[in-house]
């Protein structure tokens, strides 16, 4: 079996991130990132390349990669679309946002546009909870999104690239603590602490 | 030794080892603690959560397979939280599985089954669907997986890579979605898949060759040892309607701990194969019984009569009663020393029979280090394998590795030579017992140096030496002990010791050489020379077997009259005058000697087919038509004769193999012959000549021989006829993995495939023995050239 | 004079506080130069000890208490930073890795120097893209400015740190699950004891800690234990950032001082709730924890008062709920969510989160009977005995307990919207079934015996 993934540059890359830990074990999951940005998704092949680099079985690399959720081990479509339906999302409409968009593309939960487009899928929370609705293109964040702007947001993408739409419409950076100015000059002192009530209430 | 210390079990007491985890104490005290997970031979990894008790002074539930006892420490096994737990454990586990229960091969001894028999479907609070996977798939030739079944409780996958090294298998998936999976499209290719179904607690692992085949219920069983190697694991066998159906391992600390390899687990198909031998034939012609002991029985009395000569080859197949009835007849009877239970193709006997400080298995685990100058032991000694892959995992003991193949054990060896004699002891700790492990590692070998080498390392290390020399064939070690050799008698003794020959003369009423006899290759060159009269082939076959096929083949049609006593017909059955049916494994009673030297029991479940008889049974009816007295009557009686007349026996009795204890056997005692180097080893070449490739043939588990080929589960699983090459000699030969070659060995040719395997040696050729092609001459020279073939 | 400690340069400089030179130009590293010029690592511990810093990712353990388990001659040893944030509601951590790297990456090197640790690792969750790739920059230009290596600054201290991308698995961010995603293995928590501090990364001992815990680290070693203590309440010190969402007009991330109320939160930061709706309920701190109704906002944001009252402010994620919220349904997705994380080790959560989840569905779906308000309650129980605070668990990881904990809490506190699921769906009772399901239901089942076949199973 020849190496096809892991050649030149990319091989040199793997056996230095192998190297950076002190088990090669440990570099496991990066090189399934490797993997993933390189194949599209995480090939068979791939798999047992990674598991030659760490040395460890195929069978071993398989039980991990489909332990976790970015790991896709069927090809996805160009871009990734997870829009995240937890709590904080959901109580602010996540379910309807996502609907309006398997309905406009006739996918159902991971699937991918007959174009090979977009794959979306519903994900856990995304860290971003200030920012619900939210959901993540490629890995990069979309805040406040608008159950009617969505399939908008989308198709943006699509005819423009992610780049310009993500600087425009996304958030590039986490956002900050909204304070104002004058908030943040006035300190975060508490007006009022807590003092625990007179008897025992508990 | 670990301290002992009390512990409160329910308000009772109970003795325990300090360290050692509860469940295992409670149970020893008599408290049974419920489990999925645990096994007593497997890391606990407290998964399943069925052992939760109260532990005073510890917040919650405790899982018992995870805590260890301590002194005073008051566990509660019964309360109502404990209960609660435990019945919610078992719901838990029941809503996603089928309860498929009758058509369920562990349907009647599957602990989920005899511990949830309330919960039948109808109580069921779980009104959701099921959790649905494709039913059984094959993971393996031999093993499929139910996942609907299973219960994730990683048995299987602990088995197969902390015991055998095979992680193979594997949790995949996580949460609801938890499975055990192989890699896709690869299949668990391990030596040691049927310890995984056997350790599964539901069925969600089963054996291909044991499905549906029985139920629990409806089958006998007896525990017996297996011979399909001589490492002597324990196991139970189970038969309905006289047919074998499974053979699982049986725990004894000794020995195999539980385990077997796939070969001894479905090895016991051969015993029901129709093409068993089932009456004498003379030529293609069945005779009866009796004519054949007549007619044997004449050939001797004419031999006997004008000084004619009687050899006999093989017996290692036999128990150590059978073998000292053969070894029995052939000096009382024939008046010969030509006997010998190997094909040279082991070690040399008396050096094998002679060691002094012999090594048990057991003292793997104890030593400070290691030395392993053997086959491949996977191959040739699967258990062993496993047994010493434990002591030497995480560093415990050292290994040092003295030539062979590149094995499974090599990535834990502190220090690797490419030859036993490259071997510098200096790497040995200064300290500690030193287990030497020496056999021969492959065929043609000059194994009269490596006994030397391997004697002169114990000798030099002293009394923390131990010595463990491996023999591969079933009841070797037991065959060389009762004298199947030219050089020993029974109870590892000379030939020419005078003490033993006077207290065998007390049984043996009859005369033979006071001279060392003939080995296997002297007897076939006498044969050849038409020296020999009646050459008795004793489920032995030097046409397939030995390393000078063509001495064999001239051998064999030299003899003036051939005697073939086996299972099955072979190479050699062809030139048989006589081919006898014999019985075998699972058919007769007796005792087999493993590597250790550790005498056990072996057990008849089934009824031989036909005719077939004990071997015993010949030699004694021949020697009685002769009307000599022979005795060796029954098993038991053999066994008490050999007790007597062989020193190293004396303790194998009858007695000792009752209850607990006796399921260990019992170690026969050093003997007293010695055995040293005549003239000067041969140093092996270690480069190969010309443009030639070295040739080295060794033992693969699964070949194409008799047994094997002959279960059906197994016949097909070896690799077919191939050259194993290193990378960088494939390469330099412009072959890759796969390609097709013409190999040249002397004369011969055979076509075979080119496995490009990174464990084999650089420059050396090797090629797994008897997978189908024919014998090679071989030597410690013998080389191989390739020629590749346009496919 | 309470002050911002975390959060204060990526408010000042919000466009280059993660890069080098906006760090450096804000006084970053100086903590550093002034640690490996003047102090011994044992005064570091010290200081950490006396700041009385408590951890930030749940748990709340005192970092420099943590940090005294290590065996004393063991060594290698590593510091191994938690950044795989999941739990829903939180949103704090990555902020602090994509805004501000290197008071991160400061606060561990520091900290190793306190642990005498000479390799790092920063846990970053997969999904976290940019998070990642500041955290790599800011290595690789600490490594440039000579903060990183061999002899950093001249001093006779190396210590590097590997940035380790994550892949998608909520439970990784359990510390021991963490360690056997950081081997290359399957995210499954270990048992314990061993504890990661005596026994962790490699089997060597490990500390670790999240990243909001070692971002303060900086600010202690150059103040002092003694300055960080003066803020928040006795056992509750110095600052905290809260993750305020939901149904409030403002959301955010919000460093405050321990011992504010909720009802400050919502209302001073979060300007109070949307369209001037009334609180339902909340959740006071993160995913794991037993949900509020509107009667508790007068609680402090003080962990002890808060485990107190039957819940945590665990991760610091405080969800909020207006009177309009389906509080099934909100339960439901927690539940849903722990169903879809749990790492199936263990057969209670395994099994029992997922079956939880089905029986909420089925009521949301109107399928609901009236039993499966006690069998909630009783699968819950059968994760987590007795329900308590804080939880029980039969299971090996806090994971399976905490999915119990939405449910148990607002059938508490809401009876009647889970009565009105089931209402009228008496005719959906199995036939067969002998009454309501519940705790005090009992079951023969043949516990206890020996199964003969089990010597057959063990063979
Ligand atoms: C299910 C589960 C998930 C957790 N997730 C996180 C997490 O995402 N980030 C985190 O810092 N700690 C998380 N923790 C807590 C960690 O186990 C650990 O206590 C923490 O990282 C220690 O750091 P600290 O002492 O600085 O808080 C989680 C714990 C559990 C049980
Ligand atoms: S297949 Fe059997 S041994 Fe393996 S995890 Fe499932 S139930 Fe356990
Ligand atoms: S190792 Fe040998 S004795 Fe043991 S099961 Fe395998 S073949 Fe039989
Ligand atoms: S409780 Fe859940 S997440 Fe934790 S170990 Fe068990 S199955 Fe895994
Ligand atoms: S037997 Fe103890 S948890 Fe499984």
């Amino acid at each position: 079996m020849a190496a096809e993934v892991f050649t030149g540059e990319l091989l040199e890359q793997a056996r230095a991130k192998v190297a950076e830990y002190p088990e090669p074990r440990s570099a496991l999951l990066p090189l399934l990132h490797m993997l993933q940005e390189q194949a599209g998704y995480v090939t068979t092949g791939g798999m047992r390349e990674v598991a030659a680099l760490v040395g460890v079985t195929p069978a071993e690399v398989y039980g991990t990669a489909t332990f976790y959720t970015m790991f896709k081990l069927e090809p996805i479509g160009r871009h990734l679309v997870s829009v995240c339906t937890s709590l904080s999302c959901q109580i602010l409409g996540a379910d309807e946002l996502y609907a309006r968009l398997r309905d406009h593309y006739g996918v159902a939960d991971r699937e991918t546009t007959a174009d090979g487009e977009f794959t979306f899928e519903e994900v856990e929370c995304a860290a971003a909870c200030g920012g619900a609705p939210c959901l993540q293109i490629d890995y990069r964040f979309f805040e406040f999104v608008k159950a009617d702007e969505v399939v908008d947001l989308v198709e943006d993408v699509r005819r423009r690239g992610l780049d310009a739409v993500h600087a425009e419409r996304g958030s590039v950076l986490a956002p900050l603590p909204p304070l104002e100015a004058a908030e943040i000059a006035a300190g975060i002192t508490p007006e009022h602490k807590w003092t625990p009530p007179a008897e025992d209430d508990a | 030794m670990a301290e002992q210390v009390t512990i409160q079990v329910d308000g009772q007491p109970i003795e325990a080892t300090a360290g050692e985890l509860l469940i295992a104490a409670c149970e020893k005290g008599g408290v049974y603690i419920p489990r999925f997970c645990w096994h007593p031979r497997l890391r606990s990894v407290a998964m399943c959560r069925m052992c939760l008790v109260e532990v005073e002074g510890m917040r919650g539930l405790q899982p018992a397979c995870y805590v260890p006892v301590a002194d005073g420490m008051e566990v509660r096994t019964e309360t109502a939280a404990v209960k609660k737990a435990q019945e919610g454990v078992l719901e838990f586990l029941l809503i996603n599985h089928p309860l498929d229960c009758p058509v369920c091969d562990r349907g009647g001894e599957c602990p989920l089954q005899d511990q949830t028999l309330a919960f039948g479907p109808g109580e069921s609070r779980f009104v959701e669907e099921k959790r649905h996977f494709e039913k059984p798939i094959a993971i393996s030739d031999l093993v499929l997986l139910d996942r609907e079944r299973c219960i994730q409780c990683g048995r299987c996958v602990r088995a197969a890579s902390e015991v055998a090294g095979d992680p193979l298998i594997d949790f995949s998936y996580r949460g609801n979605d938890t499975q055990i999976t192989t890699f896709p499209d690869e299949p668990f290719k391990s030596y040691f898949s049927g310890n995984t179904v056997q350790v599964c607690p539901v069925g969600a692992l089963t054996a291909a060759p044991y499905r549906f085949k029985a139920r629990p219920w409806d089958v006998s069983s007896v525990e017996t040892t297996c011979t399909a190697c001589s490492v002597g694991c324990r196991g139970v066998l189970q038969q309905t309607r006289n047919t074998p159906v499974r053979f699982f391992g049986a725990d004894i600390e000794a020995t195999n701990w539980g385990w077997l390899c796939d070969k001894g687990r479905f090895g016991y198909e051969y015993v029901s194969h129709p093409d068993r031998l089932t009456r004498p034939t003379k030529g293609r012609v069945p005779v009866t019984w009796a004519e054949a002991i007549d007619e044997v029985a004449d050939r001797v009395e004419d031999l006997r009569a004008g000084g004619g000569a009687a050899a006999a080859i093989g017996g290692a197949r036999l128990t150590n009663e059978e073998a000292y009835a053969l070894s029995k007849f052939m000096r009382v009877v024939c008046s010969t020393n030509d006997v010998d239970c190997q094909l040279d193709d082991g070690l040399p006997g008396a050096f094998v029979a002679g060691t002094q400080q012999r090594a048990t298995v057991a003292d793997l685990a104890g030593a400070a280090a290691i030395v392993l100058a053997a086959p491949d032991l996977k191959e040739e000694l699967p258990v062993l394998y496993l047994r010493v892959r434990d002591a030497v995992v995480g560093g415990k003991v050292a290994l040092h590795v003295a030539g062979g193949r590149q094995s499974g054990l090599d990535r834990f060896a502190t220090t690797r030579v490419a030859a036993a004699a490259d071997f510098d002891a200096a790497a040995l700790p200064a300290e500690g017992d030193v287990v030497v492990v020496v056999g021969r590692q492959h065929l043609g070998q000059d194994t009269e140096a490596l006994a030397a080498w391997a004697q002169g390392l114990v000798a030099s290390l002293g009394g923390r030496a131990r010595l463990m020399p491996v023999l591969r064939r079933a009841n070797a070690h037991g065959a060389l002990d009762m004298g199947l050799s030219p050089e020993l008698l029974p109870g590892r003794v000379a030939v020419h010791d005078h003490q033993a020959r006077e207290r065998l003369s007390a049984r043996w009423a009859g005369s033979f050489p006071l001279e060392a006899g003939r080995d296997t290759r002297a007897i076939l060159e006498a044969a050849a020379a038409g020296r020999i009269d009646i050459l008795f082939l004793v489920g032995a076959d030097p046409l397939a077997d030995l390393c000078d096929p063509d001495l064999a083949l001239r051998g064999l049609e030299g003899a003036r009259y051939v005697v073939v006593i086996d299972l099955f017909r072979t190479a050699a059955s062809a030139h048989a005058d006589l081919v006898l049916p014999a019985a075998g494994w699972g058919e007769v009673d007796g005792t087999v000697t493993n590597i250790e030297g550790r005498v056990q029991r072996v057990a008849a479940n089934v009824v031989a087919p036909g005719q077939a008889a004990s071997d015993a049974q010949l030699f004694r009816e021949v020697a009685e038509a002769l009307g000599i007295e022979f005795g060796c009557g029954t098993p038991q009686a053999t066994m008490a004769e050999i007790a007597e007349v062989a020193p190293a026996y004396a303790g194998v009795k009858a007695s000792a193999f009752r209850g607990r204890a006796g399921r260990e056997g019992v170690l026969a005692t050093p003997g007293s012959v010695t055995w040293t180097l005549v003239g000067d080893a041969q140093p092996a070449p270690s480069a190969a000549p010309g443009d030639g490739l070295a040739l080295r043939v060794g033992r693969r588990l699964y070949d194409r021989g008799t047994l094997v080929s002959h279960c059906p589960s197994l016949a097909e699983l070896g690799p077919g006829t191939v050259v194993c090459l290193h990378p960088d000699t494939a390469a330099a030969r412009g072959l890759r993995d796969g390609d097709k070659v013409v190999a040249t060995v002397g004369e011969a040719t055979f076509e075979a495939a080119v496995v490009v395997d990174a464990a084999a040696v650089a420059d050396v050729a090797f090629v797994p023995h008897a997978q189908g092609g024919d014998p090679l001459h071989l030597d410690a020279s013998t080389t191989v050239a390739l020629t590749k073939r346009a496919s | 004079m309470a002050e911002l400690i975390l959060t204060k340069r990526m408010l000042e400089r919000p466009h280059d506080a993660h890069t080098l030179e906006g760090y450096e130009a804000s006084g970053g590293y100086l903590a550093l130069r002034q640690v490996l010029a003047d102090m011994t690592p044992e005064q570091v511990h010290a200081e950490v000890k006396t700041s009385g810093l408590r951890g930030r990712g749940g748990a709340g353990f005192p970092a420099g208490v943590k940090w005294g388990f290590v065996p004393a001659d063991s060594f290698p040893r590593y510091l191994v930073i938690n950044g795989d944030e999941g739990e829903p509601g939180t949103f704090k951590d990555r902020m602090l890795m994509e805004r501000d790297p290197h008071q991160l990456v400061e606060g561990v090197i520091i900290s190793c120097f306190a642990l005498q640790a000479e390799h790092a690792f920063i846990y970053c969750r997969g999904e976290m893209d940019l998070a990642y790739r500041h955290l790599c920059d800011a290595v690789a230009a600490a490594e440039a400015a000579g903060y990183l290596g061999r002899g950093i600054l001249g001093s006779d201290f190396d210590c590097r740190i590997t940035v380790h991308r994550a892949a998608g698995a909520y439970i990784c961010g359990e510390e021991t699950a963490l360690l056997e995603s950081l081997e290359g293995l399957r995210g499954w928590p270990r048992m314990r004891p061993p504890f990661p501090a005596v026994a962790g990364l490699y089997a060597k001992p490990t500390v670790v800690n999240n990243v909001e815990t070692i971002s303060n680290v900086p600010h202690i070693a150059a103040r002092g234990g003694a300055w960080y203590a003066s803020m928040g309440t006795e056992k509750s010190t110095g600052t905290r950032l809260f993750c305020l969402s939901g149904h409030v007009n403002r959301p955010g991330n919000y460093e405050i001082e321990l011992g504010t109320t909720f009802r400050e939160l919502f209302d001073r930061w979060g300007k109070g709730i949307r369209d001037g709706n009334e609180l339902k309920a909340f959740v006071p701190g993160g995913a794991s924890a037993p949900w509020f109704d509107a009667s508790s906002v007068d609680l402090p944001l003080d962990m002890d008062v808060v485990q107190q009252h039957g819940s945590m402010l665990g991760s610091g994620a405080v969800m909020v709920m207006d009177h309009t919220t389906d509080i099934v349904r909100a339960a439901w997705r927690l539940v849903k969510f722990f169903a879809h994380e749990s790492c199936g080790q263990c057969t209670p959560c395994r099994e029992g989160t997922d079956w939880l989840e089905e029986i909420m569905e089925r009521l949301l779906d109107g399928r609901g009977r009236p039993s499966d308000i006690g069998l909630l309650i009783d699968v819950s129980d059968n994760i987590s005995p007795g329900l308590t605070w804080p939880p029980a668990q039969t299971t090996i990881c806090p994971l399976g307990p905490s999915a119990t904990a939405p449910i148990a809490s607002t059938i508490r506190l809401f009876p009647g919207d889970y009565e009105r699921l089931v209402a009228g769906n008496e005719d959906l009772e199995p036939a067969e079934s002998t009454g309501p399901a519940g705790p005090e239901r009992t079951v023969a089942v043949t516990i206890g015996t020996k199964p003969d076949r089990e010597a057959v199973a063990h063979g």
